[in-house]
């Protein structure tokens, strides 16, 4: 039915641009900075070699026209929006461009600003409807899953808290090695965490994402090719993205202790790039960590942790820097914020940097094959993407 | 030719207001007994009318008229009694009407009872900070339900009218309170309307005995009492006054709550005088068939909960509370609410006919591959439970933290509500809860309508 991603498109340049409030630039600065630095990032390569964009923005932009104008660029540009997952998706679609052999060389570019709205955390302006919407913000909708999970698996609420409590410090602490590009590069103590108001349910915002702005580009092209403009590409081994029907939710079950769209597109990526035990193969995770509790699950969906035990694999520091298995070691959503199209190239940007040895205070010892996870929407209804990269073809 | 009465249920809402909160807010001294109650913040005439109507049973599904009478209708120009129609499982060829007025909750009794069909009464009465109109006023709805019917709860035995063209109350379109004429001279005018009425309702019935029970409705809370007592019916009194201390004046729901509770209380044979008085006075005479409190009626009273003073006004919009920082809510698009109303207003999702699967809302397409092989689901009727839940302190409400559930309805699927009538010490998973229909926000003082979810028996019915 499908054919394998795996080997046949390589990353050669990468772009990323701090995250934060970013009062003093402007969507067009920030795709201008990233894409720039992507086409910088590659030895004798200018922007005219760039056969075609895929230009991800939920909301900073409409068509592939305001990249075109910022760039001035005369090129086929796509605009891609998929919620949270739409930079993963312009990554998707520029790499089976290439793959077709349709193109050389193409860019995917993601921007978000987010912070111009003055509205607190993320939101979206829905089309006409009949306004029967139920107003759950997204932190409460996330809020229900740790009370779910504790139930599903027979986990105490305070263990599943002080799990969600090591996340978060985790992620910052990671983040606190990130200074060039995080929007929050300290350490935040336990203490702090477990002690801050609640906002919604038992998650206060040091367990929820940051909002921010941002962007993040990568130059793709054939795997073949990709020695012609690098040293150091990192290969493209399988990926998956997959949409629910929205009624996850509405389904009996474990609904709000697992991601059933997560589990079938981490299961089709993994087949994708020959994975059969993630938890051994992979050096390193990029993954979606909006807020702690979505994190906490995503370890057992994406097969980190057997079900029911990802609390505990979090509390023992597995997924620490100096774990077995490196989660978000650049400080993942909680440090970086989320500006919603350019997150997904910001979690690939980091895989770049570690599977090339340049990640600096972060660097793992010799990490060989990372994943990235981006996902978008709420429980019940997920867009899920799954990457897998590695440093050697094989 | 009159109908009988099949069906009645009333409405009052989940909160209550004390007196004694209303005067420590203004003077600093809490004086005053008794409270009265409250329409939560996500509740006006028609949701609450909604809520006494669907309370009459599926019987009202057959009727061909419905009447829906309030002084605080949230719409002009549009009649807001086809909400009511669509939100209650009324039958597509039922006439539905507006009527407003003190005397609207008596004109719409009287004309169901002639024509056969519902009569939905709701009421919101505010008035001027510390005026008795706020204090003795409350909130509520009840309905009824006339038909012909063999195994009838009461027959009407006649109706009359006193019209009088009198200035005793008024209120001004866009205002929130009323003005009132003189007491004494408002009441120099009623009792002589009600003394006539009477006169006239027994002329007209051939029934000229005093009645077993008599209510009267009318604004000023002393002024009800001795119209009453004019009367000389030997019950009432202890009807009328624990409504006007635990409930208050509900305007033109007034007469319908009284009637219910006379109702409650009557014994086969017991005739029941209701008097609304106010423009002169009109009265209603019924038989009762059977012993109440009558089968499929009212569920026990249960204490609301209390709020305060500023928390009222807060929720009636006469204080402007800082909103939270979240983009303005969509304006309610007609077309799609147009399309959806069986979901919108009906709650009602579809099931496969194919696989049997429930969606909610409704899908065209089952993932079984059947295509537009569906019938409709409703689960406004239904309990629920919750799968799981949490607070919301960041979605804009005017009671935060907002409250948001999960709810599974057993084998037909699951739902993410919000919560309502509830606080968050209420919250527990697997706790059952029951659907209503509620104001969910405005959009530029457009009101728009949705289901919640509440816990189950929050308020007497």
């Amino acid at each position: 039915m499908t054919s394998s991603m795996r080997d046949r498109i390589a990353i050669v340049g990468m772009g990323c641009t701090r995250f934060g409030e970013l009062w003093d630039k402007s969507a067009d600065d920030l795709l201008i900075e990233a894409a720039l630095d992507a086409i910088a990032s590659v030895p004798g390569l200018r922007k005219n070699d760039v056969d075609a964009y895929w230009y991800s923005t939920v909301a900073s932009g409409h068509a592939g026209l305001p990249l075109a104008k910022a760039l001035k660029v005369e090129r086929p540009v796509t605009r891609v929006e998929n919620f949270c997952a739409s930079g993963s998706d312009a990554f998707r679609n520029a790499a089976f461009a290439v793959a077709a052999g349709v193109y050389d060389v193409a860019m995917a570019v993601g921007v978000e600003k987010i912070k111009d709205s003055g509205y607190s955390g993320l939101t979206l302006n829905a089309p006409p409807g009949d306004n029967t919407a139920t107003e759950v913000s997204n932190p409460a909708a996330y809020a229900m899953l740790p009370a779910a999970y504790s139930r599903a698996y027979g986990v105490h609420p305070d263990d599943v808290r002080t799990a969600l409590t090591h996340i978060a410090w985790r992620n910052h602490a990671n983040g606190a090695r990130n200074p060039e590009r995080a929007q929050y590069a300290s350490i935040v103590p336990k203490e702090k965490i477990e002690k801050a108001p609640r906002i919604a349910g038992d998650l206060s915002v040091f367990d929820c994402s940051g909002v921010s702005d941002g962007a993040a580009a990568a130059i793709i092209v054939r795997a073949e090719d990709a020695h012609h403009y690098t040293d150091k590409p990192i290969y493209l081994k399988g990926m998956s993205l997959y949409a629910g029907m929205s009624d996850g939710a509405a389904t009996a079950g474990v609904a709000h202790a697992s991601f059933p769209e997560v589990v079938q597109c981490a299961a089709s990526a993994y087949a994708d790039a020959g994975i059969t035990n993630p938890r051994e193969q992979l050096s390193m995770a990029e993954v979606h960590d909006c807020f702690t509790p979505t994190e906490l699950i995503l370890m057992e969906d994406l097969g980190f942790s057997e079900r029911g035990r990802a609390w505990r694999d979090v509390l023992d520091g597995d997924f620490d820097l100096d774990g077995t298995l490196a989660v978000n070691p650049d400080g993942g959503l909680k440090s970086f914020g989320h500006p919603v199209g350019a997150s997904g190239l910001r979690m690939i940007f980091e895989l770049w940097l570690q599977l090339r040895g340049e990640a600096g205070r972060r660097q793992l010892a010799s990490p060989r094959l990372g994943l990235a996870h981006n996902m978008g929407g709420l429980p019940g209804e997920f867009i899920s993407f799954v990457g897998i990269f590695g440093n050697e073809l094989s | 030719m009159t109908k009988k009465l099949l069906a009645y249920a009333t409405y009052q809402p989940h909160y209550r207001l004390t007196r004694g909160s209303i005067n420590a807010a203004l003077t600093g001294t809490s004086r005053g007994s008794g409270a009265r109650t409250v329409a939560g913040y996500d509740e006006d005439a028609v949701s609450m009318a909604v809520a006494a109507t669907r309370a009459l049973g599926g019987g009202t599904g057959e009727a061909d008229h419905l009447y829906f009478a309030t002084t605080n209708s949230p719409l002009l120009d549009k009649s807001c009694s086809l909400i009511v129609h669509a939100a209650s499982g009324m039958h597509g060829r039922a006439f539905a009407l507006d009527l407003t007025g003190l005397r609207s909750g008596f004109g719409a009794l009287k004309a169901a009872s002639e024509s056969g069909g519902v009569a939905a009464l709701a009421d919101l009465r505010t008035g001027r900070p510390g005026s008795a109109e706020e204090i003795d006023g409350g909130d509520g709805a009840a309905a009824f339900f006339f038909g012909d019917g063999d195994d009838a709860i009461a027959e009407v035995l006649g109706s009359a009218s006193v019209p009088m063209e009198v200035m005793d109350a008024w209120r001004t379109p866009g205002t929130s309170y009323a003005l009132i004429g003189e007491d004494r001279f408002v009441g120099h005018v009623l009792a002589q309307a009600v003394q006539e009425v009477v006169t006239e309702i027994g002329k007209r019935s051939g029934h000229t005995e005093t009645p077993t029970t008599s209510v009267v409705s009318t604004l000023n809370r002393r002024l009800a009492s001795s119209l009453r007592e004019s009367i000389g019916a030997e019950s009432g009194a202890e009807i009328q006054d624990p409504h006007r201390e635990n409930t208050g004046y509900c305007g033109a729901a007034d007469i319908g709550l009284l009637l219910a509770s006379a109702l409650d209380a009557a014994k086969a044979g017991d005739t029941i005088l209701a008097v609304s008085a106010g423009g002169g006075a009109d009265a209603l005479l019924l038989r009762v068939l059977k012993d109440g409190p009558f089968a499929g009626g009212r569920r026990p009273h249960r204490a609301g909960q209390e709020i305060g003073y500023h928390q009222y006004l807060t929720w009636r919009g006469e204080i402007g509370r800082e909103p939270a920082r979240r983009p303005d809510r969509p304006s309610v698009a007609p077309p799609p609410a147009f399309r959806n109303s069986g979901w919108k207003f009906g709650l009602a999702g579809s099931q496969c006919l194919e696989c049997g699967k429930v969606y909610l809302p409704p899908a065209r397409v089952c993932a079984c591959g059947a295509v537009d092989r569906t019938r409709p689901f409703s689960v406004a009727d239904r309990t629920g439970t919750v799968v799981t839940q949490t607070t919301d302190g960041v979605s804009d409400s005017p009671a935060p933290p907002a409250l948001a559930a999960l709810i599974d309805f057993g084998a037909t699927g699951r739902l993410m509500l919000e919560l309502t009538d509830a606080s968050p010490a209420d919250l527990a998973d697997g706790a059952e809860i029951e659907m209503t229909f509620r104001r969910t926000y405005d959009v530029g003082d457009v009101p728009n309508y949705f289901w919640k979810a509440r816990p189950k028996d929050r308020s007497p019915q």
